[in-house]
């Protein structure tokens, strides 16, 4: 089926690829929400990331400590957001200007509907995918779990498809497998589940699936121990992308023995 | 004359350039984009952009987020 064969191709160990870059962690991680500089960038150490996740904002004058004090641009890939922004303008202008700093090129290009819900405008985010593709952007987009958009996301050009497991900040994991699943099957570049990751299991589950990475914030910021969610973030990853690499049994109804009969 | 850095009126002095501007309030260049009148001002421009009276710089930078 041919299907079923598009997802098996995905079953080779190889480093993740995004555009021009490669990475072996295949979590990414956000910077936002922790009770500190210090156990950010602690957790950031911790959770073995080659990509974490910044958002753009108006620099406040007279204040000296900056977030990238505590990041190594030079260890870590930054991956501008365009996270607060409800039209494709909007998004567009952040984008230009996150790349304008010189850091980075890649965007994490999210184009929201709503306040309440922080779900992704779809219309709104394949305007901007298209226009920042034109510009040469590398352009990793956060949608919703639909296939249908997923597609067209990728059809417009987008580096990476970065679908929700579950609204921002949420943590109720991967609502729907099967979505991912069919996402999967079709989609030609890197899915990473973006969002409503709760705990390391979620993790796990995004990677058995066969997606290619997580993208997590708030899971491990707001977590009581945020260096060890961390760490337990990056072993869920690992455990997941290995099981999804060996391949696994297939579900029965009744049980089969796992020693041999008895024989005497 | 008087422009406005991120929502605040300032004061400065007349030809000063972007990127004199960013070295008076003390900002690294290399961790910030600019726009003027909602024009980015390209990084290797900065030096060489006079700013004139009334003009709106935003300055941005990057912060937490996920």
């Amino acid at each position: 089926m041919l299907v079923v064969d598009s997802v098996e191709k995905k079953r080779e160990d190889k480093k993740l690829k995004i555009g021009k870059y490669e990475f072996t962690s295949r979590l990414f991680v956000g910077t936002g929400k922790y009770p500190s500089m210090e156990i950010m960038a602690e957790a950031i150490e911790s959770s073995g990331t080659e990509v974490v996740t910044v958002a753009v904002r108006r620099m406040k004058i007279n204040e000296s400590e900056s977030l990238l004090d505590y990041i190594d641009a030079k260890k870590y890939k930054i991956l501008p957001n365009t996270a607060g922004c409800y039209s494709a303008d909007d998004a567009i202008r952040v984008a230009r200007l996150a790349r304008e700093t010189g850091i980075s090129d890649m965007v994490k290009l999210e184009v929201l509907g709503d306040e309440k819900t922080l779900l992704p405008d779809p219309i709104e985010t394949l305007k901007a995918t298209t226009v920042l593709v034109k510009e040469g952007f590398t352009v990793l987009v956060y949608t919703s779990d639909d296939p249908i958009i997923a597609k067209k996301l990728e059809d417009a050009g987008a580096t990476c498809v970065m679908p929700a497991g579950a609204p921002i900040g949420s943590g109720q994991g991967i609502l729907n497998k099967n979505n991912i699943r069919i996402i999967l099957e079709s989609a030609k570049v890197p899915i990473i589940v973006d969002a409503g990751v709760g705990t390391a299991s979620d993790v796990t589950m995004a990677m058995e699936l066969g997606c290619e990475g997580v993208l997590l914030n708030t899971g491990i910021a707001l977590a009581k121990d945020p260096v060890r969610m961390a760490r337990a973030m990056k072993l869920a990853c690992e455990s997941g992308r290995l099981a999804f690499l060996s391949g696994r049994i297939p579900k029965r109804l009744y049980a089969k023995a796992s020693s041999p009969e008895k024989d005497f | 004359m008087r422009i406005t850095l991120n929502g605040e009126p300032k004061e400065c002095p007349e030809g000063t350039t972007v990127e004199k501007l960013l070295e008076l309030y003390k900002i690294d260049k290399n961790r910030a984009a600019v726009e003027l009148n909602l024009q980015i001002v390209p990084r290797k421009e900065l030096s060489g952009c006079i700013l004139n009276d009334a003009d709106i710089v935003e300055v941005v930078t990057f912060v937490g987020g996920g």
